[in-house]
C-alpha cells in the first residue's frame, strides 16, 4: 500500500518551515494498518521540521518501541526515530495525560521550552474513550482546533471507517476539523477559505466521503470556491457526479465554482460526461 | 419520431443527380430552420452538395468521415452537440455515410451504430439521414440498412419502409457469436483473479501500460468497469489484460446475476438526459475502441474492453 496523498516530505528551505498539505488540526478517517503508512509519512515531516511529536497511546502502541517499531515498518527510518525519541521529540503520552486539556497545554508548553521546532500530535476516539466521554472528546478536539488556530500546533485525528455508516456523526467528525480530510486514497486540506486541495484517488470506493468534505468546504465558502487539481490522480464520474452535486449551492446563489490545475485528461474526461458547465474557468 | 423529435432516414442514391436529389429538402429545411446542419463524406459527394447550396454559412461542410473514427465515440460526439444545441432550441441534422468498411469486425460494429442510433440519440432534437449509394453498398448492407431505417429518401420522393425491425432483435443477431478476442489467445501481461478494490487495479494497470494506447485514458475506462464490477456484480472479480503490444484487450469478469442490458452505457449521462445508470460505462465506451458486454461461463457479467494503439 502506498501513502496516502501528499504525504511526501517538504523540507523548508533556510529555516522557513513551507506549508505543509498536512497543516492544522486534520482528519484521517483509516484502520490501524492503514494509518501506519499515513503516520510515518506525517512524522517524517515533523521530524524533518524539528517538530516535537506527541502520539496518544493505544492498545497497539501503548509505548515508544511499539510506535516506533510499527513506523519503522511503515517506511520512517528508524535512527531518525530512535534519534528523535533520544531527544525527546517523539513521546508516547498516556491518555490521561493527552487527553485533558490542561495536560495537552503543558505537553506542548514544554516542547515549546525545549526548543521545538513545532508540535504536532496525533490521537483520535478510540483511544480517548477510555478517558473521556463523547461530549469530552468533542470539548478536546474544539481544544485542538484552536491551538492550531492560536499556537500553531498541528493535530491529526484518525477515526475509524465504521464512522462512515453514522452519517450524522461523520458529518459532525468533519466539521470539527476545518484544516483537511483524508482516507486511505484521497486526501483534501483547506488552506484557506474558499479554496479547497483535491489529492490522490476518487473513485466509488471514496466519492461518497469526498462529497461531504466537498459540501463541508461549500458551507464555508463565500461567493467562490476554488477546487486545485494539481495533485488529483484520478476522479471517477461518480466522483464528479458527486462533486457537482456537493459544489451547487455555491452556483445556487449566485457564487462560482473553479477548477485549478486540473490534467488535460481530468479536463477531457469532465468535459466529455458534460459537467464542465458546473465550472468557472480559472482566470489567466 | 421520438420524444425529444428524433429522425433517422436512409437515402438512397446512384448518381450526382440524385445525390442532389434526395438530401436537398433535408438541407434546405435545416437552414430555414436555423439549426444545425452537417454534412460529411467523400470529398466529392460533399463538394456536389456545397455547391448545391452555394456554400451557405448556415451548413457545416466536412469532407472525410473524422467524425466516424470509432462506433461509440461517434455516438458520444452526437450527444453532446445535442446536448449544447438543445439548449439554445437547435436541432441537429446530420447527412452522410457510415464507414462499414471490409474489416469484419469494424463492418459489424458500424452495423450495431445503425441498430443503436435510435436509443442513443432518441431523447434528442435530431434527424439523421444516411446516405446510401446504390453503386456501391452490398446486399448485407443494403439489408442492414433497411431494417434500421423508417423511411427512405430517393429521387422520386419519401416512402415509409416496411422491412425496418425492432432494434433489440437486430442487436442480438449482430452480437458477436464468439466475445473473445484473438488476443486472448496469448498468455495475459495481468492476470488478478481477485483484485478488490478499483485503486488495486489501476495501479496493477499502470505498472504494465507503456506508451500509446492513452494510458491516462486506458486506466479511467478500466477503472469504471472494475468499479461497476465491484459494486454491483460480486467478488470474486478477475481482471485480466492481454497485448500484442500494439492492442490491449482488457477483460473483467464477476461473479453476480450478469448485466441484462448488454448496451448499458449507450444512453447518454449527460445533464440534460441524465440516466443514473451505466454513466461510468458510458465513459469508457467512449475512450476506448470496443467495449462489450457478455455473460461469463458462470453466469456472471464479463467485459471486454479493447484498446487500438493505432486508433
Amino acid at each position: 500500500m502506498g501513502s496516502l496523498p501528499g504525504m511526501t516530505a517538504e523540507p523548508g528551505a533556510g529555516g522557513a518551515v513551507a506549508p505543509s498539505a498536512w497543516d492544522g488540526h486534520q482528519f484521517l478517517l483509516a484502520t490501524r494498518t492503514e494509518a501506519a503508512t499515513a503516520l510515518a509519512g506525517w512524522a517524517r515531516q515533523g521530524l524533518e521540521r524539528g517538530e516535537t511529536l506527541l502520539f496518544a497511546a493505544d492498545p497497539a502502541h501503548p509505548d515508544l518501541p511499539s510506535l516506533m517499531t510499527t513506523l519503522a515498518d511503515a517506511g520512517l527510518g528508524r535512527a531518525d526515530a530512535t534519534e528523535a525519541a533520544a531527544r525527546g521529540r517523539m513521546v508516547v503520552v498516556d491518555n490521561d495525560r493527552f487527553y485533558s486539556v490542561t495536560g495537552f497545554e503543558l505537553l506542548v508548553e514544554d516542547a515549546w521550552q525545549q526548543g521545538s521546532g513545532g508540535v504536532r500530535a496525533c490521537g483520535g476516539p478510540d483511544a480517548a474513550a477510555e478517558v473521556l466521554d463523547r461530549a469530552g472528546f468533542e470539548q478536546f478536539e474544539h481544544m485542538l482546533a484552536k491551538a492550531w488556530a492560536v499556537r500553531g500546533v498541528t493535530s491529526l485525528c484518525r477515526y475509524t471507517p465504521s464512522l462512515l455508516a453514522d452519517e450524522p456523526e461523520l458529518k459532525k467528525a468533519i466539521g470539527r476539523h476545518a484544516s483537511g480530510w483524508a482516507e486511505q486514497l484521497a486526501h483534501l486540506n483547506a488552506p484557506e477559505p474558499g479554496l479547497l486541495v483535491l489529492r490522490g484517488e476518487v473513485d466509488s470506493s471514496n466519492d461518497a466521503f469526498v462529497a461531504a468534505l466537498v459540501g463541508e468546504s461549500v458551507r464555508n465558502a463565500g461567493a467562490e470556491l476554488v477546487l486545485d487539481c494539481g495533485e488529483l490522480e484520478h476522479m471517477s464520474v461518480g466522483g464528479w457526479r458527486a462533486v457537482v452535486r456537493a459544489t451547487a449551492p455555491v452556483r445556487e446563489r449566485g457564487g462560482k465554482v473553479r477548477l485549478r490545475s486540473l490534467s488535460p485528461a481530468g479536463a477531457r474526461v469532465l468535459g466529455a460526461v458534460g459537467f464542465a458547465a458546473a465550472f468557472e474557468p480559472e482566470p489567466g | 419520431m421520438g420524444a425529444g423529435g428524433y429522425v433517422h432516414d436512409m437515402a438512397l442514391f446512384g448518381s450526382d443527380a440524385e445525390l442532389r436529389a434526395v438530401t436537398h429538402r433535408f438541407i434546405a429545411d435545416g437552414v430555414a430552420a436555423g439549426d444545425v446542419v452537417i454534412v460529411y463524406g467523400p470529398e466529392h459527394d460533399v463538394e456536389v452538395l456545397r455547391d448545391l447550396f452555394d456554400d451557405d454559412a448556415g451548413v457545416r461542410f466536412e469532407p472525410g468521415m473524422d467524425r466516424y473514427r470509432h462506433m461509440m465515440g461517434t455516438i458520444g460526439e452526437y450527444q453532446r452537440l445535442c446536448e449544447r444545441e438543445t439548449g439554445s432550441g437547435r436541432r441537429v441534422r446530420s447527412t452522410g455515410p457510415v464507414p462499414f468498411g471490409e474489416d469484419p469486425a469494424v463492418r459489424a460494429e458500424w452495423m450495431r451504430y445503425e441498430a443503436l442510433l435510435d436509443r442513443a440519440l432518441g431523447p434528442y432534437r435530431f434527424s439523421g439521414l444516411c446516405r446510401y449509394d446504390t453503386r456501391s453498398t452490398s446486399s448485407d448492407i443494403m439489408d442492414l440498412a433497411l431494417a434500421t431505417h423508417p423511411r427512405v429518401v430517393t429521387a422520386r420522393g419519401v416512402r415509409v419502409n416496411d422491412e425496418v425491425r425492432p432494434a433489440p432483435q437486430l442487436l442480438r443477431e449482430l452480437a458477436p457469436r464468439d466475445p473473445r478476442h484473438p488476443l486472448e489467445d496469448l498468455p495475459p501481461v495481468l492476470d488478478d483473479p481477485d483484485c478488490a478494490t478499483e485503486a488495486s487495479g489501476r495501479r496493477a494497470l499502470r505498472r504494465i501500460l507503456h506508451g500509446p494506447p492513452d494510458p491516462g485514458e486506458t486506466v479511467t475506462a478500466v477503472s469504471e468497469v472494475l468499479g461497476n464490477a465491484l459494486r454491483h456484480g460480486r467478488r470474486p472479480v478477475r481482471f485480466r489484460v492481454h497485448t500484442d503490444g500494439r492492442r490491449w484487450v482488457v477483460v473483467v469478469t464477476d461473479h453476480g446475476p450478469g448485466m441484462a442490458d448488454p448496451w448499458t452505457g449507450v444512453d447518454a449521462p449527460l445533464p440534460g438526459n441524465p440516466p443514473q445508470v451505466g454513466a461510468g460505462l458510458w465513459l469508457a465506451r467512449q475512450l476506448c475502441d470496443q467495449l462489450t458486454i457478455t455473460r461469463s461461463a458462470g453466469g456472471g457479467a464479463e467485459v471486454r474492453l479493447l484498446f487500438d494503439a493505432h486508433r
